[in-house]
């Protein structure tokens, strides 16, 4: 291989060097951070309107499922809805409905095999709508104390033995 | 994050591009961005759309949530593709993680996330925890 064959290797220039710098205006102390969990905080107010309109997608897809249960797409609608919601609660304090959103996500996922949904499968989904409901309903924050913990229970024990 | 461990890095520089299908979760990402000064920040809804704005934004950072449609394909380290911060359910993306330069498990935190950027656009000393 002659020189001029060689492959020329080029290094990029390290711009964020220049981008991201230590101390001086902009560096982040304690106050921006705690101003930034302040916005995050304040977010909670839109996050009650936001997971409301989920409650009521995710209530209409449960009815279109109930109608049509071997329509592959309801369920694949009330997945990503209680995706969403299961995504959005622990970053606004509703860490509840963090964990039943994805108790109904992996009971969804359980559910792949399944040629035909049974009603017991149905009633399944139409729960843990309900309890997502309650949840907000009821103010149920954090991981929701003892009435938090019976409801986890409850949907726990429904999917083990749904699934099992 | 304690608060010995704050690197006192400026991100304000930096641009970031967040990558996720939840409309409510991009606003929240965007706003600790925002917070924490971060100036330039590009949004995409799914991860094809992320890598065809990857050659007009030019990001120094993504950030991913794992659960968003064609995440994977922005962990294949196509070219161009700047460390991705992967965000997470409580279960974590096990089939993910290791492509990605960082796991950020929600609920997102301001001290959290910037312990990450932090560590990824700095000296690399910041831990998250």
């Amino acid at each position: 291989m002659s020189d001029t064959d060689k492959p020329e290797i080029i290094t990029p220039p390290n711009a964020l060097k220049a981008k991201v710098k230590v101390g001086g205006a902009g560096a982040v102390d304690m106050a921006v951070l705690e101003q930034a969990e302040q916005v995050i905080a304040s977010m909670a107010d839109d996050y009650l309107d936001w997971v409301a309109q989920d409650l009521k997608n995710l209530r209409a897809a449960y009815e279109t499922l109930r109608a049509d249960p071997n329509n592959a797409e309801n369920l694949e609608r009330i997945f990503q809805i209680s995706h969403d919601i299961k995504g959005q609660g622990g970053s606004f304090g509703f860490r509840l409905i963090t964990q039943a959103g994805n108790s109904l996500c992996r009971f969804i996922e359980s559910l792949a095999n399944q040629e035909t949904l049974t009603s017991a499968h149905l009633d399944a989904v139409g729960v843990h709508v309900d309890t997502m409901t309650l949840i907000i309903a009821e103010d149920l924050r954090d991981d929701g104390g003892a009435k938090g913990g019976a409801l986890m229970s409850g949907l726990n024990k429904m999917v083990e033995k749904l699934s099992g | 994050m304690s608060e010995g461990a704050v690197s006192n890095v400026s991100v304000s520089g930096a641009t970031v591009l967040v990558i996720d299908g939840n409309d409510h979760m991009r606003a929240l990402v965007r706003a600790t961005l925002q917070a924490l000064g971060v100036a330039t920040i590009a949004e995409a809804r799914d991860g094809n759309a992320a890598l065809r704005r990857l050659a007009a934004v030019r990001p120094d950072l993504v950030i991913c949530d794992a659960g968003t449609e064609g995440a994977g394909k922005v962990l294949e380290q196509a070219p161009g593709m700047p460390p991705v911060v992967l965000l997470t359910g409580p279960s974590g993306a096990p089939d993910l993680a290791d492509r990605a330069a960082a796991v950020l498990e929600k609920p997102v935190s301001a001290k959290k996330l910037y312990a990450i950027m932090a560590g990824i656009l700095g000296d690399g000393t910041v831990s998250p925890d």
